[in-house]
């Protein structure tokens, strides 16, 4: 029986493949790609065994033959991943490798025999299909998974894989400050369409003020009112965030912003319309005049 | 060089919903323009202005997409279920690209609606790949490939073959007009049979509803007594 072999090239989304991996009962290897660390935090959520190889001067996508080479030697019974553009590089050709099938959106993996039972959220998260395969199946991970426990840290492993493309580094460009403190930040107040009006956006920034913030908005704010710069949206055209709690206000729920906010922990939504989908999504919710609701809200918090 | 822009691949997941019946039904019954299509025939042309461009797609119906937008023939792919798994589509994708002469670089959008076919097409195809890709540039035998990389981007030089997954951060500026389009409909357009024996596939054995989502709404008619709610509770939730 194969261990579950989880593909980690980025920072955001490593607890929550760890837990769906770890949640499938096998022993889990932990294959990181990129700095140090990385790899020790990935340490950290109870796997079996963590290797490291080093993305700094050739991108990782060179090492997709080797890794699915070592694959087909070590018969991993299930690979999962998020999806981050490197471990999704990689994982193809794993799958082309083991000659395995895939899934994305995956919440569960579980083992009966040779055979693979996987769920993954369908219809907009409405539903949950079950599918099945006999031997290895390549998973992308569904957001806002349950992290993995953390346990004592495993020693991390470095290794070395053979490119087979001809790739060099030209340059590394960093992104503009409202993406940098998006990527990284515990807390994120979203501001959408119902905000009303720019000058309202001055409460959104007490807000954030108060709850020590960064700000984001949705694509119409930035694309057709120009209120924010390209770098501060977020959705599936732009970026992803996973803060620990994340407020939306005025966002009616479009399933283009969505997909890069489900990675938050604790959704909030405050809106006027009671039948929005962000509603579907959030883990509390006010229905209300967001003009309104948003001084009380930093009244309150500041006396908390 | 000779590029492959693929476009209208994926069906649309909005389109997808749970029937009274407990099923899945679909809206739509074939695959649609994706939002990073246009930005894939462009990158396709980008990485050589005087080079050939093919267009491929999975879609029947209107095919002059890519056509409209500078590429000099299109071939669509027949005989495949549009809700096929993504191992079938990029097997048949693969086939339709060996069938280009020469072609070197296959630009594709890094969709969210099936994120894994573009990486599956090209180790089908034994190219590397390159995924979130924002532009290229030729320079002399070599492209130029920005992608989005950690917050920022990353520019990386390739040579040789290669699939590119395209992603855009904006809705196309300027769609061709309507003479545009009715000139690419003229355009020479070629078909070819999916061939995705063998490919790996999950068999469906159920469908049930998610576990519920504990969601907390609070009347805000009273503004003060709902924010006094929220903020005990996410105090409780230790996120405060």
């Amino acid at each position: 029986m194969g261990n579950v072999w989880m593909i980690i090239a980025d920072d955001l989304s490593a607890s929550s493949v760890a837990g769906v991996a770890r949640a499938s009962g096998r022993e889990v290897d932990a294959f990181v790609f990129g700095p140090a660390a990385r790899a020790e935090q990935v340490a950290r959520y109870g796997v079996s065994s963590v290797t490291r190889f080093d993305a700094e001067a050739a991108p990782a996508e060179g090492f997709a033959k080797d890794f699915a080479h070592r694959a087909l030697e070590e018969r991993p019974a299930a690979v999962v991943l998020s999806d981050d553009a490197t471990a999704r590089v990689l994982a193809g050709f794993v799958a082309a490798e083991l000659h395995a099938p895939v899934a994305t959106s995956v919440v569960s993996i579980a083992f009966d025999g040779e055979k693979t039972t996987v769920e993954q959220m369908v219809a907009e998260d409405a539903g949950v299909q079950v599918l099945e395969a006999t031997g290895p199946v390549v998973c992308v991970v569904a957001d806002g998974c349950p992290d993995a426990e953390e346990a004592a840290p495993m020693t991390v492993q470095e290794g070395t894989l053979d490119s087979f493309a001809s790739f060099g580094v030209v340059s590394n460009e960093a992104a503009g400050a409202g993406a940098t403190g998006l990527a990284t930040a515990e807390r994120v107040v979203g501001v959408g369409l119902g905000i009303g009006a720019k000058e309202n956006l001055a409460m959104v920034d007490e807000l954030a003020s108060a709850l020590d913030a960064a700000v984001t908005c949705t694509l119409p704010l930035c694309d057709n009112y120009h209120w924010f710069e390209h770098s501060s949206v977020v959705g599936t055209s732009t970026q992803k965030i996973s803060p620990r709690l994340y407020v939306a206000c005025g966002v009616s729920g479009a399933p283009q912003h969505l997909a890069g906010v489900r990675g938050a922990k604790v959704i909030v939504a405050i809106n006027n319309d009671p039948d929005a989908p962000i509603f579907r999504e959030c883990a509390y919710g006010i229905v209300g005049d967001v003009t309104k609701v948003l001084p009380s809200l930093v009244e309150a918090i500041e006396n908390a | 060089m000779t590029s492959v822009a693929i476009f209208k691949w994926a069906m649309n997941p909005h389109d997808e919903r749970i029937g009274a019946n407990g099923a899945i039904k679909w809206l739509a019954n074939r695959p649609e323009i994706g939002d990073d299509d246009y930005l894939a025939v462009q990158v396709a042309k980008d990485a050589d202005p005087n080079g050939e461009v093919v267009g491929l797609t999975m879609a029947s119906g209107d095919t002059a997409f890519a056509a409209a937008r500078g590429a000099e023939r299109t071939v669509t792919v027949e005989g495949l279920d549009a809700f096929a798994q993504p191992t079938q589509v990029a097997a048949a994708l693969a086939n339709a690209v060996r069938e280009v002469d020469g072609a070197s670089l296959v630009t594709i959008g890094d969709s969210a609606w099936s994120p894994m076919t573009p990486s599956l097409l090209a180790a089908y195809l034994g190219w590397p790949c390159l995924l979130a890709v924002d532009s290229v540039v030729p320079e002399d035998d070599a492209l130029v490939v920005t992608r989005r990389y950690g917050t920022g981007t990353q520019s990386v030089r390739v040579s040789g073959p290669i699939v590119l997954g395209v992603a855009a951060r904006r809705e196309e500026a300027e769609k061709p007009g309507m003479r545009t389009v009715l000139q690419a409909r003229k355009k020479p357009v070629g078909k070819t049979h999916a061939a995705t024996e063998g490919s790996p596939q999950l068999s469906v054995s159920g469908i049930h509803e998610p576990d519920a989502r504990p969601s907390k709404v609070f009347d805000g008619a009273d503004a003060s007594a709902a924010a006094a709610q929220l903020v005990a509770a996410l105090k409780s939730e230790g996120v405060l």
